[in-house]
C-alpha cells in the first residue's frame, strides 16, 4: 500500500526581489515500510520537500497524499495533529529542548500522543537500550556527544511508532565513523519498526541503502 | 502536566544573564508605572483644586481675617464650607503657639497612618506623640489642660487654656510634628487666632458673582486684586497639571516601546529554538501558548515583585514614602490599571503576536 505520494508538488517563495522557486515540480511515492532517498545539490529543494511532507508548510501547486488522503483537505491544526501522530522527524542538527533530560525529550511525542507513563517507561527503556544510550537518559542534551545526540534524536523520531520517518541529512553533522554507524542504525531500526523512511542526503552510502532514490535537480528561479 | 514540565525546563534553560535582563526589564516597567502613577496623582490633586475653582468656588490667596470674621464667614447663608489656608503642612506659622493644627485631608491621612492607638481628634480633642504621652502618664481618653499663648498681629499676647481629651497617640517619626495636634478650625475658634482663608465653598445654586459682591460689602479686607491673583494661580496650576499628565503619558509610552522591543529580541533569541522544537514535534498550538505565556508571566511576575520592592525602597530613600502612600491610596485603581496594562502588553506582545510567524519560520529552518 502506498503510504506517501507527492503529486507534482512545487514550492515558490515570494520575496521583494521576485519569486524564488525552492522546489520544482516533483512527484514520488513511498510504499508502507519502504525507503526513499532524496539526493541532489544544495538548494535543489530536498529540505523544502521534507517540510511539505511534514506539513510544516503547504505546496504552491500539487498536493501531498498520506494513505490516500490529501493534505489539502486538512487545516493547519489538522496537519499539526497528523505530524504528531504519524510522522517522526530527524534533523541534521538534532533540536532538543534545553532543560529537559534526554529521557524527557524523547518522551515528548509519546506524551503529546497521550501515552500512559507506564507504557512510556516500557517503550523508552527498550528503545534506549536498543540504541545504546540507556545510561545517558538523565543527561542534559548539552552534555552528550554529537553521535549520542543523533541516536537520541532517532529514538525520539520513532518512539511513538510513526508510519513515516523523515530525515534531513541525518548523518551530516557526524564524522565518518559515526556517520556509517548512525546510517546503519537508522535503517535497521526503521526496518524493525516497519515505518517508511524518507531521507534527504548528500551521502551516497546512505542513498545506496534505500529502496528508491529520487534525484532533485537545481532549477534556477524564474 | 506536560506544560508544567516544559515551563520548569524552560526556566532551567534560561541563561542567567537573559533571565536577569528580563527581570530587570519587568522591574523597570513596574517602576515606570508607579512613578507615572505618582505624577498622575499629583497632577490630579492639582486638577481637583482647579476643578473646585472652576465649579464656582471662591479660591482666595492670603485673605487674612480674624477668628471672629472667620466664624461670620462660615455662618453666612450660601456658604457651605470655609477652608483655612495652612502653610507648612498644618503647623500654624507666624503665631507664637505650641500647638499644631491640622486641616487638609492629606495631613489627616499622614497622621492617621502613624496612629498607634485611638483615632483622629474631633472637637475638644487632641493627639499626642506616644513618647510624650508615656512621659506624662496619659492614655487615650484622658483629659489634659493645654495653655496656648497667642501673639496677635498688633503684638499683644494673650493665653487661652483649653481642656482637651486625648483621642489618639502617634508614633514618633520625622514627618510627625513634635507637638500636640488639634483640629485647626477648633483651635482658631477657641483662641481667636488669625486665619488665612484658602477656599470658600459655595452652597448649591449660589451664584459666585453675587456672593463675591456680598463678601466685598461685608469684609473690606477682601480686595478685588486677590481674585485676579487667584485666577492666575489657577491658570498656572492647570498648565502644570496638564504638562505633568503629558510627561506621564510620554514616559510610559516610551518605556513600553523600549521594553517591548528589547524583550522581544531577548526572548526570540533565547527561546525560539525550543518553541520550534515543540512545533516540529506537533505540539498543539495551545500547549505552546501556555508554555510561552507561563514563562513570560513568571519572569514578569518576578520582575514586578522586584520592581515594587525597589520602587518602595527608592521612594523611602528619597523621603517620598508618604507621598507615594497617599498616591496609591487615593489612586489605587489607576496604579493597578497602569501597571497591569504595562505588564499585559509586555506579556502578550512578547509571547504572542510577534512570535507566531518567527517560530513557524524557525521550525522550517530547523528542518
Amino acid at each position: 500500500m502506498t503510504i506517501l505520494e507527492c503529486r507534482s508538488v512545487t514550492r515558490t517563495y515570494r520575496t521583494p526581489s521576485g519569486d524564488i522557486c525552492a522546489l520544482p515540480s516533483t512527484s514520488l511515492a513511498v510504499q508502507e515500510g519502504g525507503s526513499l532517498a532524496l539526493v541532489g545539490p544544495s538548494g535543489s529543494g530536498k529540505s523544502t520537500l521534507l517540510s511539505l511532507v511534514a506539513g510544516l508548510e503547504r505546496p504552491t501547486t500539487g498536493d501531498v497524499w498520506f494513505k490516500g488522503a490529501p493534505y489539502s483537505g486538512l487545516s493547519m491544526a489538522g496537519l499539526l495533529k497528523h505530524r504528531r501522530k504519524h510522522i517522526g522527524l530527524l534533523t541534521q542538527n538534532p533540536i532538543f529542548i534545553r532543560g529537559l533530560s534526554l529521557w524527557d525529550n524523547i518522551a515528548i511525542p509519546l506524551r503529546l500522543n497521550g501515552w500512559a507513563e507506564q507504557s512510556i517507561r516500557v517503550r523508552l527503556s527498550d528503545l534506549l537500550a536498543r540504541l545504546g544510550i540507556a545510561d545517558l537518559r538523565w543527561r542534559q542534551p548539552s552534555k552528550v556527544s554529537g553521535g549520542e545526540l543523533q541516536r537520541a534524536a532517532l529514538a525520539r523520531a520513532i518512539a511513538h511508532r510513526p508510519a513515516l520517518v523523515l530525515a534531513d541529512e541525518p548523518t551530516g553533522s557526524l564524522d565518518q565513523a559515526n556517520r556509517n554507524a548512525a546510517a546503519e542504525l537508522m535503517i535497521e531500526v526503521a526496518r524493525e519498526t516497519g515505518c517508511a523512511l524518507v531521507v534527504a542526503t548528500h551521502d551516497v552510502a546512505v542513498a545506496d541503502r534505500m529502496q528508491q532514490v529520487v534525484r532533485l535537480a537545481q532549477e534556477s528561479s524564474p | 502536566m506536560m506544560a508544567v514540565r516544559l515551563v520548569v525546563a524552560a526556566l532551567r534553560a534560561y541563561r542567567v544573564h537573559v533571565l536577569f535582563l528580563s527581570i530587570v526589564l519587568a522591574t523597570f516597567v513596574t517602576f515606570t508605572a508607579v512613578l507615572g502613577c505618582l505624577i498622575t496623582n499629583q497632577a490630579e490633586l492639582t486638577l481637583d483644586v482647579i476643578r473646585a475653582f472652576r465649579a464656582g468656588d471662591m479660591r482666595l490667596q492670603g485673605w487674612e481675617i480674624t477668628a471672629e470674621d472667620f466664624r461670620t464667614l462660615a455662618q453666612l447663608e450660601g456658604i457651605a464650607r470655609v477652608e483655612p489656608f495652612v502653610v507648612l503642612q498644618g503647623v500654624l506659622m507666624g503665631e507664637d503657639t505650641h500647638v499644631a493644627g491640622i486641616t487638609i485631608p492629606s495631613e489627616f491621612y499622614r497622621l492617621e497612618r502613624n496612629l498607634t492607638q485611638g483615632e483622629l481628634p474631633g472637637q475638644d480633642e487632641l493627639m499626642l506623640l506616644d513618647t510624650l504621652a508615656a512621659r506624662l502618664g496619659l492614655g487615650v481618653g484622658d483629659r489634659l489642660s493645654v495653655v496656648v499663648v497667642v501673639q496677635q498681629r498688633d503684638g499683644t499676647r494673650h493665653s487661652a487654656t483649653l481642656s482637651l481629651k486625648v483621642s489618639g497617640l502617634l508614633r514618633e517619626t520625622a514627618r510627625v510634628p513634635n507637638l500636640p495636634v488639634v483640629p485647626l478650625e477648633d483651635l482658631q475658634q477657641q483662641t481667636g487666632l488669625y486665619a488665612n482663608v484658602a477656599l470658600v465653598e459655595l452652597a448649591e445654586g449660589v451664584e459666585p458673582a453675587v456672593m463675591r459682591t456680598t463678601l466685598r460689602g461685608l469684609f473690606p479686607s477682601l480686595h478685588v486684586q486677590l481674585w485676579e491673583e487667584a485666577y492666575r494661580e489657577a491658570q498656572r496650576q492647570r498648565s502644570m497639571a496638564r504638562a505633568a499628565l503629558e510627561r506621564h503619558t510620554l514616559l510610559v509610552t516610551a518605556s513600553l516601546v523600549f521594553l517591548i522591543w528589547v524583550a522581544v529580541g531577548l526572548q526570540a533569541r533565547e527561546r525560539r529554538h525550543d518553541w520550534a522544537a515543540l512545533v516540529i514535534l506537533g505540539a498543539p498550538a495551545q500547549l505552546v501558548w501556555v508554555v510561552r505565556v507561563a514563562e513570560a508571566v513568571i519572569v514578569c511576575g518576578l520582575g514586578a515583585a522586584l520592581g515594587a520592592a525597589s520602587t518602595a525602597s527608592a521612594l523611602r530613600l528619597l523621603g517620598w514614602s508618604d507621598i507615594s502612600a497617599t498616591a496609591m491610596a487615593s489612586n489605587l485603581r489607576r496604579a493597578i490599571v497602569t501597571s497591569g496594562v504595562a505588564m499585559l502588553s509586555l506579556t502578550v506582545v512578547q509571547t504572542g503576536i510577534l512570535f507566531l510567524r518567527p517560530v513557524s519560520t524557525r521550525a522550517r529552518q530547523e528542518l
